[in-house]
């Protein structure tokens, strides 16, 4: 059966005033697109009066699942919860063509989406122009955008039994952190709420005294006054509101919960790095390293020359070890995730932390817009991850430093430049998937029609990059960008448009290019259609899917998760969970 | 011929084949499409980049 594989997308927003107005929050955007989905795409997927309450009152993470099985949310900072992107994540797939049909299906609902955002935005006085950006990097260098997910199996033998056991020895720290923290806010809240209790008190004394004694209504709304202004001190100075709802409390809880989840979930990370992962790091990173050639989206860099891939200068690590680590290749991301389980007091969400398959996360990828591209950053993906785990890889050469070869093949659009070896003997990033085409090549196995679609195509890209990479426009998104650029920018400033307004996804260029029939597509319309609305067949999501259809037909309180579903009010609900990968 | 191959044609000295004319419109849809990119991306590309900017990143 073929692996189980997600993409998270996050798309930056292209707001353009038309008149003097300003530009609105991301927030805002986000809601408009939340409001445009539940009320006209797919009716009724997130309550009515839910859809209220975040308009009154967004909070961080906000979002909702949708009729394939897939997630929309809002993934903002807790420091800059305006200015934020619209993320979107594909329900579990299987293969890379279902789960590129997947990521194609996001753009296609989002760019349904735009007539109605614009629409709630020139209503609420934002009449200006609106687009959405699939890509990871803007103007001014902020690095975002996507994250390949995938199953893998995270150590074998000794390796995974320490793991386990020091993982296990480490379960109590958490718990005793959360108990410590709530035991303090807990004392501070009692002791604010008495002393306002107390000034209420005493005001209220004073101001009945003071009205029975007939000295003034006036002086007894001087004192409710005063109790108003001693209730909103927390909101002006702690950005706490204690008198009703506002999102400031929320980001401050936000900011809380990231403060725990950091101390809770290092000691698990520095785990992970020592004990998991390790045939991962060693057989994948030359394929990592080099695929940005098929992959890269192409950058205009801060020197104004081209780079492959808008996310490679900004990664700084193989495997994440810390949350405060910069970017890096490989996240195993149930490792901090099972923490917060724990404080949850969910137990299936810890249990994964024992699991031998974990989810992990790859932070280097860039945002694919061209079929070809986007289809041979996952194919190949999952090609080396099934020789790894037959052991086919072990003996590959592998670059020295992944990291410093994924930024050296990235700042090289001429694809000479060669990086130091295991066997050393120097290679370029061609050579380097040259070394795992071929392996792949020779293991044969059962007959996969999709799978000798990708080694084909992959030997053919590989080819036409080696004699002349402008023969894969249209097919490989750098190559197109980088011929976009020079064919069509004058100076500076619209290199730099034509390299953001290439990932647009309505007005964008290379969408232009494809409504044109000049580029080559992989998949087909009809089933990029049908994925809008309809879950994998094989995965849990299908089972989600189900309930998300039933649940947006029938309305009520509901909550809606990855690997559970409440129906009903919180703690009087009804869970079921969905098992399966 | 592919839209890669009339991308190498159209930016290529060497004249394009005349036994592939039936093919010509593929160039000439791309040569127009490339026009209007091109005009589009004159067009305030400075503020193109305000308005795209995310203010603090996200992931």
């Amino acid at each position: 059966m073929r692996r189980v594989a997600g993409i998270e997308q996050e798309y930056a927003i292209r707001y353009s005033p038309v008149g003097g107005e300003g530009r609105p929050s991301h927030r805002r955007v986000f809601l408009a697109f939340l409001r445009t989905l539940s009320e006209e795409l797919q009716p009724g997927i997130v309550a009515e009066e839910r859809l209220d309450e975040l308009e009154a009152a967004p909070t961080p993470g906000m979002g909702a699942f949708v009729l394939n099985g897939g997630r929309v949310y809002y993934e903002a900072l807790s420091k800059a919860p305006d200015g934020g992107l619209i993320e979107l994540a594909t329900p579990e797939c299987r293969g890379a063509n279902q789960l590129l049909v997947y990521e194609r299906a996001q753009d296609a609902l989002l760019r349904r989406a735009l007539p109605g955002m614009r629409r709630r935005l020139a209503r609420a006085g934002y009449p200006g122009e609106l687009d959405l950006l699939k890509n990871c990097r803007d103007a001014a260098g902020h690095v975002y955008g996507t994250q390949e997910n995938v199953e893998v199996e995270v150590a074998r033998g000794p390796a995974l039994l320490a793991y386990r056991a020091l993982a296990a020895l480490l379960l109590p720290w958490p718990i005793a952190l959360t108990l410590a923290l709530w035991a303090i806010l807990i004392s501070v809240a009692l002791v604010v709420c008495g002393l306002l209790l107390a000034l209420g008190l005493v005001y209220v004394t004073i101001a009945l005294g003071l009205g029975a004694l007939g000295l003034a209504g006036v002086r007894a709304r001087r004192a409710w006054s005063l109790l108003d202004r001693a209730l909103a001190w927390p909101d002006r100075h702690l950005g706490v509101t204690l008198r009703g709802r506002d999102h400031r409390g929320a980001v401050l809880l936000h900011r809380f919960d990231h403060a725990m989840s950091y101390a809770f979930a290092t000691p698990h990370l520095v785990l992970a790095r020592l004990f998991l992962f390790g045939r991962v790091r060693r057989d994948l990173g030359g394929l990592l390293a080099s695929r940005v050639v098929l992959s890269g989206a192409g950058v205009r860099r801060d020197d104004g020359g081209f780079g492959l891939s808008e996310k490679a200068d900004a990664i700084g690590a193989l495997q994440r070890w810390h949350l405060g680590t910069a970017r890096a290749i490989l996240d195993p991301v149930e490792s901090y995730r099972a923490t917060q389980g724990l404080v949850a007091l969910r137990v299936r969400q810890v249990g994964r932390l024992f699991a031998r398959r974990q989810r992990l996360q790859l932070g280097c990828s860039d945002a694919s817009l061209a079929e070809v591209g986007g289809l041979l950053k996952i194919g190949t993906l999952l090609e080396a991850l099934a020789l790894s785990d037959d052991g086919a890889l072990a003996d590959l050469p592998r670059p020295r430093d992944p990291v410093a070869a994924l930024r050296a093949f990235s700042a090289d659009p001429s694809l000479t430049a060669r990086v130091p070896m295991s066997d050393g003997a120097p290679r370029t990033a061609l050579e380097i998937q040259r070394l795992y085409l071929e392996r792949a090549e020779a293991a044969g196995g059962a007959v996969d029609p999709e799978r000798l679609e990708i080694l084909r195509l992959w030997r053919e890209s590989l080819d036409a990059l080696e004699r002349d990479p402008r023969s894969l426009f249209g097919r490989i998104d750098w190559v197109t960008k980088r011929e976009l650029i020079a064919r069509c920018a004058d100076d500076d400033a619209s290199a730099t448009k034509v390299a953001l307004r290439y990932a647009e996804l309505e007005g964008g260029y290379f969408r232009a290019l494809e409504r044109d029939g000049l580029t080559d597509r992989v998949l087909d319309d009809a089933e990029i259609e049908r994925a809008v609305t309809e879950a994998p067949s094989d995965t849990r999501a299908f089972a989600r899917a189900r309930l998300v259809r039933r649940l947006a037909r029938e309305g009520g309180p509901r909550e809606i998760g990855w690997d559970r579903v409440r129906v009903g009010p919180r703690f009087r609900g009804k869970v079921i969970f969905l098992f399966g990968e | 011929m592919t839209t890669s191959n009339a991308l190498v044609d159209t930016l290529s000295p060497t004249p394009a084949d005349p036994s592939e004319s039936p093919e010509r419109p593929l160039e000439t849809r791309l040569g127009e499409a490339l026009g209007r990119i091109a005009e589009d991306a004159r067009d305030a590309a400075e503020r193109y980049a305000r308005d795209t900017e995310v203010p603090e990143g996200g992931e």
